[in-house]
């Protein structure tokens, strides 16, 4: 499981729900910058990652689907943010909205590199997440239906774990329940919470858990990691054990990029 | 002395999607296979670049460390002037000024009386194997486990012409020479198909000096059934 080759002819998805309600104007604990800003960062940073591994001299290939959902803000509810279901990675370039010139040290050596804005952030309203998640369902589960022999499904949600439209617990379990031939979709949770306690990553249990009231039930929904992710996580992280869950607490950017890092790059690592 | 040679793509992919590259010179007798990695970008032109220059380079027989040197200066030039830079999309300079990668098998051959003097140059697992009877010799991988995810590779640098002055990191090559007769064979391979052959050992190596398969189909049947990875292949056999 979790082994099918990720190609042009079976493609991989990866979901993106990110909250925009009123709460991630907030500094993210120990932090300077808003979790809207953290989240939308990362997002654009982890898009344009995928982009950069699909690229060949040629231009991109289309070896994954993408689907941002947006949950809060001015709807009151959840939309998809770039359209009304997953696209082909090859059609993210079309609907930048900015570039960026960002320089970089590359082995001791200043690179330029020009990084490209999809999402701004944005914090208002409540937090839908259920609606959210109910909209990745459905775009998982026709996914899946057309792609069977692809490698599963990563649904990846960024949130500060408060859902005020209900439990998300029921709605996380359908999703995951969801299969292609290679495993069940997997359901991957940063929690940017403003809680001083110190960020985990992939705790195994819940007695690794902060004090905050929206973890257990976010680590719940939370899948466990396969093995192939959790060699990975091992190798970024000392203290990850058989057993743990996608599902980081309090992450900064250079973390949540990892977390996404990781659930990317096994993906990635299929590609042929 | 007489050379033949296939080149394909995964399977799956198109031919000009292939990132290996090879040359086979029977008149100056000089034999390349250069593998561009899959993660970089231009790694097909790389590999050119690298096989090319390695053919044309006019003195094979001084100091590895300088000839290593100059034909990677070269290499990497001719690498970078052939991609228009001021042309490319953001993604596609974002990942070629990350550079190219490429394993690479060389050898020249020289005629010294009655033998043949065969100088071989390696960086990462492309194969040479020379075949003197029942004696095989693999170069520089010398048995299966020896292929891994993480070979050594040539590196066209960071988008940026090279002058005389510039400092380049050398890549981690190996040399080896051997003396063999006329009755010898050798088979020159890039990483997936040189895995397959030293599993298949002198036979297979034998047959495949007596006729390469020249049609895709049989390649890819080989990977489809999964006795050689999904990968491009390249080979060139010599006959002495």
């Amino acid at each position: 499981m979790y082994e099918a080759e990720i190609s042009r002819r079976n493609p991989g998805l990866f979901i993106f729900l990110l909250d925009q309600s009123r709460s991630m104007s907030h500094k993210l604990s120990g932090g300077e910058r808003s979790k809207a800003i953290e989240a939308t960062d990362a997002i654009n940073k982890q898009i344009a990652e995928l982009i950069n591994r699909c690229t060949k001299s040629e231009g991109v290939r289309h070896y994954f689907d993408i689907g941002v959902i947006g949950y809060g803000f001015e709807r009151t509810g959840a939309d998809g943010l770039i359209s009304d279901g997953p696209v082909p990675i090859t059609e993210m370039e079309n609907i930048i909205k900015k570039m960026e010139t960002r320089k970089e040290n590359v082995d001791g050596q200043e690179v330029e590199f020009q990084y490209p804005v999809w999402f701004e952030p944005v914090a208002s309203s409540d937090t839908p997440m259920v609606a959210a998640l109910t909209i990745a369902k459905d775009w998982t589960e026709k996914w899946v239906q057309d792609h069977q022999y692809s490698y599963p499904p990563v649904i990846i949600n960024i949130s500060d774990g408060e859902s005020t439209d209900g439990s998300p617990v029921e709605i996380s379990k359908a999703i995951t329940s969801l299969s292609t031939k290679d495993g069940n979709a997997m359901l991957w949770n940063c929690h940017l919470s403003g809680s001083p306690a110190k960020p985990i990553s992939f705790p195994e249990d819940e007695s690794k858990l902060p004090e905050d009231k929206y973890a257990s039930t976010i680590f719940s929904i939370s899948s466990v990691l396969p093995e192939s992710m959790l060699a990975i996580a091992k190798e970024e992280y000392q203290d990850v054990s058989n057993g743990a869950r996608a599902y980081v607490f309090n992450a900064r950017l250079e973390d949540l990029i990892k977390l996404l890092d990781i659930g990317t790059r096994v993906a990635y690592s299929r590609v042929k | 002395m007489k050379s033949q040679s296939i080149v394909f793509p995964k399977v799956g992919n198109q031919q000009e999607e292939c990132e290996d590259y090879l040359f086979a010179s029977d008149t100056k007798m000089r034999y390349a296979i250069a593998d561009g990695a899959s993660d970089s970008i231009f790694s097909g032109l790389w590999a050119k670049s690298l096989v090319d220059t390695f053919i044309d380079f006019d003195n094979l027989s001084g100091d590895p460390e300088i000839v290593i040197d100059q034909v990677c200066r070269r290499a990497i030039n001719a690498w970078h002037d052939k991609i228009e830079w001021n042309n490319l999309k953001w993604n596609v300079k974002n990942k070629s000024v990350l550079g190219s990668y490429s394993t690479f098998i060389g050898i020249d051959i020289k005629k010294i009386e009655k033998n043949y003097r065969i100088s071989c140059m390696a960086v990462g697992d492309s194969c040479s194997f020379i075949l003197t009877g029942r004696r095989l010799e693999s170069f520089p991988v010398k048995d299966v486990s020896g292929f891994g995810l993480h070979p050594n590779l040539l590196w066209s640098g960071h988008g940026e012409p090279i002058f005389e002055d510039s400092e380049i990191q050398l890549p981690n090559y190996e040399m080896k020479n051997y003396t063999v007769d006329e009755r010898s064979g050798i088979v020159l391979a890039s990483d997936a198909a040189s895995k397959w052959i030293m599993e298949g050992g002198v036979e297979r190596v034998r047959s495949l000096l007596e006729k390469l398969p020249e049609d895709r189909e049989y390649w890819d049947d080989l990977r489809i059934k999964g006795e050689m990875k999904n990968d491009d292949i390249s080979i060139i056999t010599i006959s002495l």
